[in-house]
């Protein structure tokens, strides 16, 4: 088997440049458009700058490397980051469920999150400083993780059915939660939460993006190194544990890890579904489904995807800036559908 | 490895109780090194949930299961991965892995013990076992149920355990495979394993058993021999049904239904 395995692994590696460079490509583009126009050199000159290298680059333009650096680069930086965050939490989830339409959208995470986060804008909360939104969004990921969880466990098992309808519950509790807080809100709490509810990346700030990055950057390495275990559970939970896996430990600090990971994004661009749905499962058609390769590069394309739909969310209509939400879910909305029928024919897909 | 002074397992008055049922009541076995055992009995006999016991799935309401002459709760899930190997009778796999990935998995609880030239050993000599070979680059998911099961099969035997527990490997698998999965099984007893399997098909236990214990509403009704164990009456008593135990050709037993 010397050729398939050579070929495998050219395969990857050609994977991993094209999705390195397009990422890349769609942070220098994304960081270029704009009211304001910058060019690829001002983009590099300013982000050079930024990390203290200066260069002939530099834009000469005060206003546009003070644009760049205080309003597209955190931009650009929190798509990356939410993008990766959001595709590696899909992948875990899809995992410990063993069913590839686990999605913390879908599930219901990511609007339990919302709800936490909406609640302390309502409130105006500041027990935790600058956290406060995060921490509350990430107690309200957390919860709803663990309700999905053991109300879709019976007896060790997972029902994947029980699993989408306590997601469909929980998801439409927190809606009527979010409407209550908007309901009851003052005006302006009521503005931010409509805004922020459709998901958008506009407006995002260095010390978000700090925030952002502590949480996530550990989470997203911790993750990845417990990839082998996610290969193996993928035999089922007791094969699994015959095999030596801790399933529960797994399970349990998987559940933190994706409660982390989707708040830390909603808590500050709102909620973006589907992105954990749509990239693991184009890694896996593309490389197979070893989590090995599945978790970094399905956080890499998730920041891929991301950083172009945020672009594309801002140039689409020519001086608006579309909710990026609302775009993921325009494309991953149909996909979900796809994915349903596909799984239905399948053996193995609902069990 | 293991004293092998001591039995594989020891079994002391187990009993499970699920909800009000009572599923094992008071059974009492040893399991030695380098024998077969085979469990029998009807349906709802117990059988998998006596199996589920050894393999440290389910704890027993009362009674002990010793493992090396050690509490089998005393020990981790890995130390306890590296002595006993399990085959559910189903057999799933989440995602599109192939074939060679799947018996891969076997190796886990020996990562970092052995290197990878030694993993990719036992796994090619355990496909060739389980006669998969040829299916190595095929994905699971699309296999048949008899293919599904002998690489599962493959996976339980590059885990490389002095204990193999098989449950039903036998149930979706053609005659040939039928005879090469205990022809895998008895090798193993030989080399000193300790194999404890599953079997609906009495003549197969017949022939390829050296203890068979039978089963019956979660009691052990009769341990021995085939030759002891499998008889008319016994059949009769346990399952309800007439049968002809009769002799093939080689000597080995063969259990067929009286028919009209």
């Amino acid at each position: 088997m010397a050729a398939p395995v050579a070929v495998r692994h050219r395969r990857r590696f050609t994977v991993l440049v094209v999705i390195i460079l397009l990422t890349l490509l769609g942070a220098i583009a994304s960081a270029m458009a704009g009211q304001l126009a910058a060019s690829g050199t001002d983009v590099l000159g300013s982000f050079l700058h930024g990390i203290g290298i200066n260069t002939g680059w530099r834009p000469t333009d005060e206003l546009v490397e003070q644009t760049l650096l205080q309003i597209r680069f955190p931009r650009v930086a929190m798509s990356l980051l939410v993008g990766a965050s959001l595709a590696i939490a899909g992948a875990v989830m899809q995992s410990i469920f063993g069913n590839p339409l686990a999605e913390p959208g879908v599930v219901g995470v990511s609007s339990g999150a919302a709800l936490g986060a909406a609640l302390a804008i309502a409130i105006g909360m500041t027990t935790f400083g600058a956290w406060s939104i995060a921490v509350m969004a990430f107690l309200g990921g957390f919860l709803s993780t663990i309700l999905v969880y053991s109300t879709a466990r019976s007896e060790g098992r997972t029902e994947v059915v029980t699993l989408l309808l306590t997601g469909i519950a929980i998801n439409a509790f927190a809606g009527a939660g979010l409407a209550l807080m908007m309901f009851s809100g003052g005006a302006a709490a009521r503005e931010q939460i409509v805004f922020w509810q459709l998901g958008s990346i506009n407006g995002s700030r260095w010390s978000e993006v700090a925030i952002v990055v502590i949480v996530t950057v550990p989470a997203i390495l911790w993750v990845s190194l417990m990839a082998r275990r996610y290969d193996v559970l993928s035999l089922g939970e007791r094969s699994a544990a015959h095999l030596g896996l801790n399933v529960e430990r797994l399970r349990i600090v998987s559940i933190v890890l994706v409660a982390l990971l989707t708040a830390a994004g909603v808590a500050f661009v709102g909620i973006i579904a589907f992105v954990g749905l749509v990239v693991p499962h184009v890694i896996r058609m593309l490389l197979g489904p070893s989590h090995v390769w599945l978790l970094p590069l399905s956080a890499l394309a998730g920041a891929l995807l991301l950083v172009w739909a945020d672009l594309c969310a801002r140039i689409i209509i020519d001086g608006s800036d579309l909710p990026i939400g609302l775009l993921t879910s325009l494309i991953g909305g149909p996909f979900f559908f796809y994915l349903v029928r596909s799984a239905r024919s399948r053996a193995g897909g609902w069990a | 490895m293991s004293d092998h002074r001591a039995p594989a397992y020891r079994l002391r008055n187990v009993s499970c109780e699920r909800g009000s049922q009572c599923v094992l009541d008071d059974v009492s076995l040893d399991v030695n090194y380098g024998q077969i055992l085979a469990l029998v009995g009807p349906n709802g006999a117990g059988k998998s949930t006596l199996l589920a016991m050894m393999s440290g799935d389910l704890a027993p309401s009362s009674g002990t299961v010793e493992l090396n002459g050690a509490p089998l709760d005393s020990y981790s899930a890995k130390e306890l991965a590296r002595q006993r190997s399990v085959l559910l009778q189903a057999n799933m796999v989440s995602f599109a892995f192939t074939v060679h990935d799947v018996v891969l998995m076997g190796r886990t609880p020996w990562a970092k013990t052995s290197d990878e030239d030694t993993d990719e050993w036992l796994t090619s000599q355990a496909m060739q076992d389980a006669d998969v070979e040829h299916l190595a680059s095929r994905s699971f998911q699309a296999l048949s149920g008899g293919e599904k099961a002998r690489s599962s099969l493959a996976r339980v035997l590059a885990q490389d355990t002095p204990i193999v527990l098989l449950d039903e490997p036998t149930a979706s698998l053609d005659l040939r495979h039928q005879e090469d999965v205990m022809v895998v099984a008895r090798r193993l007893a030989n080399s000193g394993h300790a194999v404890v399997v599953v079997l609906h098909d009495l003549s197969l236990a017949g022939a390829w058993a050296d203890e068979v214990v039978i089963l019956s509403n979660g009691m052990l009704a009769h341990q021995g021999t085939p030759e002891a164990v499998i008889t008319e009456a016994t059949v009769k008593s346990v399952y309800g049904i007439d049968v002809h135990v009769l002799r093939d050709p080689n000597d080995r037993l063969i259990v067929v239904p009286k028919r009209a």
